[in-house]
């Protein structure tokens, strides 16, 4: 099967997947107890008042009608108003992507490039001081809760040292956007996820990498005379390397769900945030417009991972 | 580090409790305290709960209750200059009532039905009079005790800005908004910052701040080191758990205030359970082995320390009159139930719960949130030593936890319930009228989203909630409540826990702070009000500061009352000990490897 064909195959039962995911979270959300409405009660409250705040919701309607027009709006978009920023559930999610990807991305980038350097670090002097040095440090920030870490981030360095800032992705009083003054706040939730999340990409390098090293095709290349440097980072890197696109996919699809536990700590306003409250709150349209987006955002990324997956090894065949 | 401002003078608060837009829309279940910043109300209170002019200067009731006359303060403008009138007084009761599904009962007395409006009625004619600029009449078309406090105690919006919107299905840009308060928005990006600046036609003077900005957090420990770091120059809602490490923090002021908050149990009335099974608590001996059977005062010291709570006895706050007259019931004794555990294991034992092989008599659901008010470390604290508390008399409690919107709904739900004892708090207003929904049996309000989770049903009781509702005299209206509160205590309707302290934190450096009352319709507590917000200045380093009572007074010039210990930072510490056994391992590895290969 050619590379259109398979895109073709995979997007349609991609589609069914985004169905399937959908309803169960509708149903799921449905379910659990509390509704938005058992925020607003107050003593004053009669069964007419009541039902008024559920008619402004739409949640008056029958169940079988609210599920339709969620299906509308995976397809427009428009998952109705927020109950609680009296916005659209679109914009309302769509504000905060921003603040998500200023975080995720970098502190992504920084952690595949250090895991990958501490990989190859690893596996050039297997077993040596250096590898298990760096394995114990990969192991040490991996174990480590990401809200400790963090706050003890936040402790040396903003308070103790007063280095860098408490928290926040700008400064409480500037207004605008100014790049110097993110990036100073950038550094601490970067540090914090960058290290908690280190272990999987140079662990995975080195084991991947020590596998390739043993393989037939490097004793080749070493009998041929090619200098160590050369079958190292020309003939096993690329291959020991393929492992981590299906990671990096991974961490990809996970990317805006945010991190919940960073963007806590570190007071930064993106969708993991979000996401909490608006279950808390039961804001159902918010909700859902987060569940709809973050499935989707999964079922591409794989989608995307197993296709550049054949692009890097032509031994992969599309089926 | 905060960005330093030369020229503008910034006060920037901390806060755990979210902001939206909702928040300060009219038509939505707003955040008064947000709101009255913008928006004030004709009342204000000080901080012993009585009513002070806000943006009206002076009041009247008629005798017979039915007629309140407002007078508005002659300087009161809004932000873009034009004069706040009773129009805009009478608009904003036309608004609620028509529009608002959250308040719109607030202005039950002057309402009549009409289809058409959201919420099913609006004003009736003739209830809003404005004779003139300055003065709005409200003719009653019942009496109504707490129409007062509702009318009085709401944010007032502009007639001119909001008429003709449709705020149900939008907000006003903030940056258009137009206040009459001291601080009008800017900006307000939910979940980050809520940004203000000051109003120059605000009829209180010219606002000492430049621009006041709310910062959220979503953790308390990372607002702490925001207020540590000098980020932001005061911190609402710190827990009491956290308040020992912070006074060993230099330039931090603590304050404490009481607001008007209640917590404590609520016992389910009804015989049986969801499942078929007897309910205990339908029992008063029942009810009252498990209250004397709670040595409180110890286990809210351990729990959130002393000076941090107020033991409670009753259903209303020390801190609540009506009319300047104190509505507390000095005849219920406190505590309100003596910790007695012989004498609440007889009431179990006459109640037919004799005590096992084991020593138990008979097992209680006790439902609590994870989350907001009562989901604080200090309450699990509380929960935790109240089972151990009761196992000693043979009830052995099973505490079910589970999220805030869960609880909620398992607290509200439609009879039987599946619990039998619930953790509740409330925040009462200075009108009683609310908390008499407590104890309001009437068909409609239990379990169907009343605060009459437990289904306490006394004609007699619900009788006096109305008559309450609709006397206005106030000694008489007063003498009503008490009453009530006395058949609350004599019932065991709940079983009152303690009324909570709130705790503020700030830097030093600001001067004049005072910790105020949370507005009377709002759920909100423990903040500094928006007259005080306006009043802010910077005094020199190293003020002291002197507690009396709720009322913190910076004195400049003078050494620190307040000891602040010089100790170990463990954090530091901490963080040696870590890379030193990092260093030393690796070292002791490497050298054993090395005497390895040599051998």
């Amino acid at each position: 099967m050619g590379l259109p064909a398979y895109v073709a195959k995979r997007a349609l039962v991609a589609i069914a997947l985004v169905l399937v995911v959908g309803t169960l979270n509708f149903a799921i959300l449905h379910l659990a107890p509390g509704g938005p409405e058992t925020i607003f009660l107050n003593p004053r409250i009669t069964p007419a008042a009541r039902a008024l705040i559920l008619k402004s919701f739409g949640l008056d309607r029958p169940i079988q009608e609210q599920y339709l027009l969620y299906l509308e709006g995976m397809v427009t978009g428009n998952w109705g108003l927020s109950y609680f920023y009296t916005e659209s559930a679109f914009n309302v999610v769509a504000s905060r992507i921003p603040a998500t990807l200023l975080l995720m991305l970098p502190s992504l980038i920084l952690t595949v490039l250090v895991g990958i350097l501490m990989g190859i670090l690893s596996v050039r002097r297997p077993y040596s001081f250096v590898d298990r040095f760096l394995s114990s440090f990969a192991f040490f920030f991996y174990s480590m809760p990401v809200f400790w870490l963090g706050f003890i981030l936040l402790t040396f360095f903003a308070v103790t040292l007063s280095v860098l800032p408490a928290g926040g992705m700008i400064s409480i009083t500037t207004t605008g956007f100014d790049v110097v003054d993110y990036l100073r706040h950038l550094i601490l939730p970067m540090t914090a996820l960058t290290l908690i999340n280190l272990a999987s990409f140079s662990l995975l390098v080195r084991s991947s990498m020590l596998e390739v090293l043993d393989q037939n095709y490097i004793v080749t290349a070493r009998g041929k005379g090619l200098s160590e440097r050369l079958v190292f980072y020309r003939h096993a890197l690329r291959n020991g390397l393929l492992p981590t696109v299906t990671m990096l996919g991974l961490f990809v699809g996970s990317i805006l769900s945010g991190a919940i536990l960073t963007e806590t700590v570190f007071s930064w306003p993106g969708l993991g945030s979000l996401t909490f409250d608006s279950i808390s709150r039961r804001d159902y349209p918010v909700v859902l417009a987060l569940f709809f987006i973050f499935s989707i955002l999964t079922i591409l990324s794989n989608l995307i991972t197993d296709v550049v997956y054949g692009v890097l090894d032509p031994r992969i065949t599309y089926d | 580090m905060q960005v330093a401002f030369a020229q503008e003078k910034v006060f920037v608060i901390g806060t755990t409790a979210d902001l939206q837009p909702t928040d300060i829309n009219p038509v939505k279940p707003m955040n008064f305290y947000y709101a009255e910043i913008v928006f004030p109300e004709l009342l204000a209170w000080d901080k012993d709960g009585k009513e002070v002019p806000g943006l009206a200067q002076s009041w009247t009731i008629s005798p017979d209750g039915l007629t309140y006359t407002f007078k508005l303060r002659e300087n009161a403008k809004w932000s873009d200059g034009q004069p706040v009138t009773a129009d805009d007084v009478a608009f904003t009761a036309l608004l609620e009532s028509e529009s608002n599904p959250a308040f719109f009962s607030y202005w039950n007395s002057i309402q009549t039905a009409k289809t058409g409006t959201i919420t099913g009625v609006t004003v009736a004619p003739g209830t809003i009079e404005t004779p003139d600029a300055k003065t709005v009449i409200f003719h009653l078309l019942i009496p109504s005790g707490s129409f007062f406090t509702a009318a009085g105690g709401f944010p007032i919006f502009p007639k001119h800005i909001y008429e003709g919107m449709d705020l149900t299905t939008q907000n006003l840009d903030v940056s258009k908004m137009v206040g009459s308060g001291p601080y009008v928005p800017t900006e307000l990006v939910p979940g980050d910052r809520y940004v203000l600046v000051a109003n120059q036609y605000y009829w209180g003077g010219r606002p000492s701040l430049d621009k006041v900005i709310f910062k959220i957090f979503r953790d308390t420990t990372s607002a702490e080191i925001a207020l540590e770091s000098g980020a932001i120059d005061l911190l609402m809602n710190v827990p009491g758990t956290d308040v020992k490490a912070l006074e060993k923090v230099p330039n931090i002021t603590i304050g404490v205030e009481q607001p008007q908050l209640f917590a404590y149990f609520v016992p389910n009335f009804r015989p049986n359970l969801a499942d078929g099974s007897v309910n205990p608590c339908a029992d008063l001996r029942v009810r009252k082995a498990i209250a004397m059977s709670m040595d409180l005062q110890s286990i809210l010291d351990s729990a959130f320390g002393k000076g941090y709570y107020v033991l409670a006895n009753q259903i209303f706050v020390p801190n609540m009159y009506y009319l300047g007259k104190r509505v507390w019931n000095d005849s219920i004794p406190m505590p309100a139930y003596p910790y007695d555990p012989v004498a609440a294991g007889k009431l179990l034992d006459e109640a037919g719960y004799p005590a096992d092989a084991n020593g138990i008599r008979m097992k209680l659901t006790f439902i609590t949130p994870s989350a907001g008010r009562l989901g604080t470390v200090g309450v699990m604290s509380m929960m935790q030593l109240i089972e151990h508390a009761v196992r000693a008399v043979g009830i052995d409690m099973q505490l079910v936890m589970m999220e805030y919107a869960s609880y909620r709904a398992r607290y509200y739900m439609e009879p039987p319930k599946d619990w039998n004892v619930a953790i509740w708090s409330q925040s009462q207003s200075p009108d009683p009228t609310n908390v008499g929904y407590n104890v309001n049996g009437v068909a409609w309000n239990i379990g169907k989203g009343g605060w009459n989770g437990g289904g306490y049903n006394n004609p007699y009781a619900t009788y006096l909630v109305s008559l309450g509702d609709n006397t206005t005299d106030r000694d008489a209206r007063v003498a009503i409540y008490q009453r009530i509160a006395g058949i609350a205590y004599q019932d065991v309707v709940n079983i009152p826990l303690y009324y909570p302290i709130e705790v503020v934190a700030w830097n030093s450096k600001w001067q004049g702070i005072v910790l105020g009352l949370d507005n009377p319709c709002a759920d909100y507590w423990g903040a500094i009000k928006y007259q005080n917000l306006a009043q802010l200045t910077v005094g020199p380093e190293s003020t002291v500061t002197v507690v009396s009572g709720t009322t913190v007074t910076a004195v400049p010039g003078t050494t620190t009352t307040a000891a602040v210990t010089p100790g170990l930072d463990y954090t530091t510490v901490g963080i040696i000990a870590v890379l030193a056994v990092i260093v030393l391992g690796g070292l002791a590895y490497y050298s054993g490897r090395r005497r390895k290969k040599t051998s």
